[in-house]
């Protein structure tokens, strides 16, 4: 998945079409994979990939002018990540706060069956991650995952990861270095059975 | 001592990332995404400026030099300007400064309106 980020001109045509095929073909495996680790779970990789897309098409052809295509369009996919996380805590608040509530209130099971159903969804939807290394990565936290997956993954220097994410250089070299311990770890566990 | 260790672990992981099975969306969504995405291109927005603005901007600064040149008269002379002489430059002015501070304020707007759009969203 290691890719090189030169961005390299796209060829300018009087067709936005072709235009927009031209960054959408050179771009959309890494940044699908990229979600695709970010979530865990291929129907959220999905809605979070056409959101990206449908972002840099509104931005069209603005974007041709970027210096830095790729690492702008890495930058949508990681804020929209952020976004969504943030409703999904804002979600589970409620809902645990409504569980307190009915507790109090000392409500029957169903009840509580369906608040445990929205707090902890059914696990086979959260990971579609298959092998070791995928279940390893599916571990780290997120921050750690997603600084992990582009520099060894999408290929993105610090300094870019660094512009991407918004966090200083140092935070992404010392992440990295936690992630990367922590999966040989994971890794190690599994094959030595 | 540590960075070495740190070197083998990365170099353990980089040979299991090559087993990794790359995931593969839907079939097919990576068409509609793009057709998605097509909706989204306006085919209408152009960089280049119409032919039509370039007609009226001409035509305005030729018009606004011929209104001007009571006014150099008048100033060469050494005469007094009259109320309404007065009050056409003053429109004039004001017209520039709009042409010069229009964009800014448009464009002010447009980015208040999507900050308050993704405000809504998250």
């Amino acid at each position: 998945m290691k890719s090189k980020n030169e961005d390299t001109p796209i060829k300018k045509t009087t067709d936005y079409r072709q235009m927009f095929d031209q960054l959408y073909d050179r771009h959309k495996s890494d940044v699908y994979h990229f979600a695709f680790y970010l979530t865990k779970n291929k129907g959220e990789a999905e809605d979070l990939f056409q959101e990206t897309w449908l972002r840099v098409a509104k931005k069209f052809p603005k974007t041709l002018a970027m210096k830095k295509v790729k690492s702008w369009i890495f930058t949508i996919t990681s804020n929209l990540y952020k976004d969504s996380l943030r409703k999904e805590r804002v979600r589970r608040s409620f809902f645990l706060k409504k569980r307190k509530l009915m507790e109090m209130n000392q409500h029957s099971e169903q009840n509580s069956f369906l608040i445990k159903k929205n707090l902890h969804p059914d696990s086979s939807e959260q990971s579609d991650m298959g092998s070791a290394i995928s279940q390893a990565l599916a571990k780290l936290p997120d921050h750690q995952r997603q600084i992990f997956v582009l520099k060894e993954m999408a290929g993105f220097k610090h300094s870019e990861i660094s512009e991407i994410l918004n966090v200083p250089e140092g935070t992404v070299k010392s992440v990295l270095f936690r992630a990367v311990k922590k999966l040989r770890k994971n890794l190690q566990t599994h094959y030595q059975g | 001592m540590e960075n070495t260790e740190y070197q083998k672990d990365l170099e353990f992981i980089r040979k299991r990332l090559k087993e990794i099975q790359k995931p593969e969306p839907s079939p097919d969504f990576f068409e509609k995404t793009r057709s998605l995405c097509y909706s989204k291109l306006d085919p209408n927005k152009s960089s280049q400026v119409p032919k039509s603005i370039w007609i009226a901007f001409v035509l305005n600064i030729v018009l606004i030099g011929l209104l001007m040149l009571p006014f150099s008269k008048a100033l060469k002379s050494g005469q007094p300007l009259s109320m309404q002489m007065v009050g056409v430059l003053v429109i004039m002015i004001q017209n520039a400064v709009m042409l010069l501070f229009a964009p800014v304020i448009i464009k002010k707007f447009k980015e208040k309106q999507e900050n308050g759009n993704r405000a809504l969203i998250t």
